[in-house]
């Protein structure tokens, strides 16, 4: 029972893994957890951790859509050019 | 957030905040949480159309009959929405009941979605992980700190999410939709939900394999072995299994009974 109860939490653990999966999930599962066994780190320094890759990740997704943006836009001014140029 | 607005329209906006708690009290297969976002509604249809009960009838009863269904505290947000939009079908009569059941209809499945990925799936993981660290060894901070941090920081972000949706009404989820913001933001609440997820597969999960074979005369420790090459390896591929058990359609019930059964019979013979 004592191993059971050891074991059990991962039900929980997975059913919201399963909610959140997409292809880099294994990738930030596995940072989170070489942060906590192999370097130690506690929860609370974790979470901050997991904040800044957060962070990290919403900037870099901005600046791909802006520049996506940009290019839509340059692509739609210029439709005419090839034509004439 | 809560500024700018009338003596009169923060009173209904704290009555509205009031029966938005009451999400799941009413839920039923058939339509939902409607019942409850129609009595949200009605602090400021009664203001309206106190004067019309006709009006103020058909418009309960629109909300109260029609399938509503997403994340608690988006409810919050588009209980705010769905009382601008009302405002300014009373007001103006530039949108008609459709209207406003249709705008309903499309915002609540994209809302859901972003409310399970920042509360759910990240929110929640965090203040769960720094609550069960605090728990060790039985300090009741532990669960308080769970309750206040995630029961008491959810009512504040709802009572607040009650007021932008007033406030901005659907330019608010617009603008975050059209902007790209929300499917940044599912990402960014995903990444930080997953590294959660892996801290706390290595400090909860635990298997220990206690079964030592004497094999030609030399002991062999299995546990050892495991954790010389990687500690905590036997936590993560009882994480992977079970992710893709369940993805292969084991019920959550189902899941915890093999996994009690497979630790009672590998229990009797030693090898946990």
């Amino acid at each position: 029972m004592n191993a059971a109860a050891g074991m059990l939490v991962v039900v929980g653990f997975c059913i919201t893994t399963q909610s959140i999966w997409n292809s880099w999930t294994p990738v930030y599962v596995i940072l989170g957890f070489v942060l906590s066994k192999y370097l130690g780190l506690n929860i609370t320094a974790i979470a901050l951790i997991a904040l800044v890759v957060a962070l990290l990740g919403f900037k870099r997704s901005k600046e791909i859509f802006d520049s996506k943006s940009k290019l839509a836009t340059a692509g739609t001014t210029n439709e005419g050019d090839d034509f004439y140029g | 957030m809560a500024k700018g607005f009338t003596v009169e329209e923060k009173k209904m906006l704290n009555k509205t905040f009031l029966y938005s708690l009451g999400t799941f009290m009413s839920s039923n297969q058939m339509i939902m949480q409607a019942r409850t976002f129609a009595c949200m509604m009605q602090p400021g249809l009664e203001k309206w159309y106190k004067d019309d009960r006709e009006a103020y009838l058909e418009a309960f009863k629109r909300h109260a009959n029609e399938f509503f269904n997403t994340h608690q505290i988006m409810v919050g947000l588009l209980g705010g929405v769905g009382l601008a939009l009302e405002k300014e079908r009373y007001e103006t009569g530039g949108i008609d009941g459709s209207t406003i059941s249709s705008i309903k209809a499309s915002l609540m499945g994209p809302t859901a979605g972003i409310g399970d990925s920042i509360f759910f799936n990240a929110y929640r993981v965090i203040i769960a992980g720094v609550a069960i660290s605090l728990s060790v060894g039985g300090n009741i901070l532990g669960p308080l700190f769970f309750v206040l941090g995630y029961g008491g920081g959810l009512m504040v972000i709802k009572y607040y999410a009650v007021m932008a949706g007033y406030k901005y009404g659907t330019s608010l989820i617009t603008t975050a939709f059209k902007s790209g913001a929300v499917q940044m933001i599912t990402e960014a609440a995903t990444s930080m939900g997953a590294i959660m997820i892996g801290a706390l597969v290595a400090t909860n999960i635990k298997v220990n394999i206690k079964l030592i074979p004497n094999i030609f005369g030399a002991t062999v420790e299995i546990q050892g072995l495991l954790d010389a090459i990687m500690p905590g390896i036997l936590s993560l591929a009882l994480w992977w299994v079970v992710y893709k058990s369940l993805q292969k359609g084991y019920t959550p019930i189902r899941m915890i009974f093999t996994i009690l059964l497979a630790c009672i019979v590998l229990a009797f013979f030693g090898v946990l």
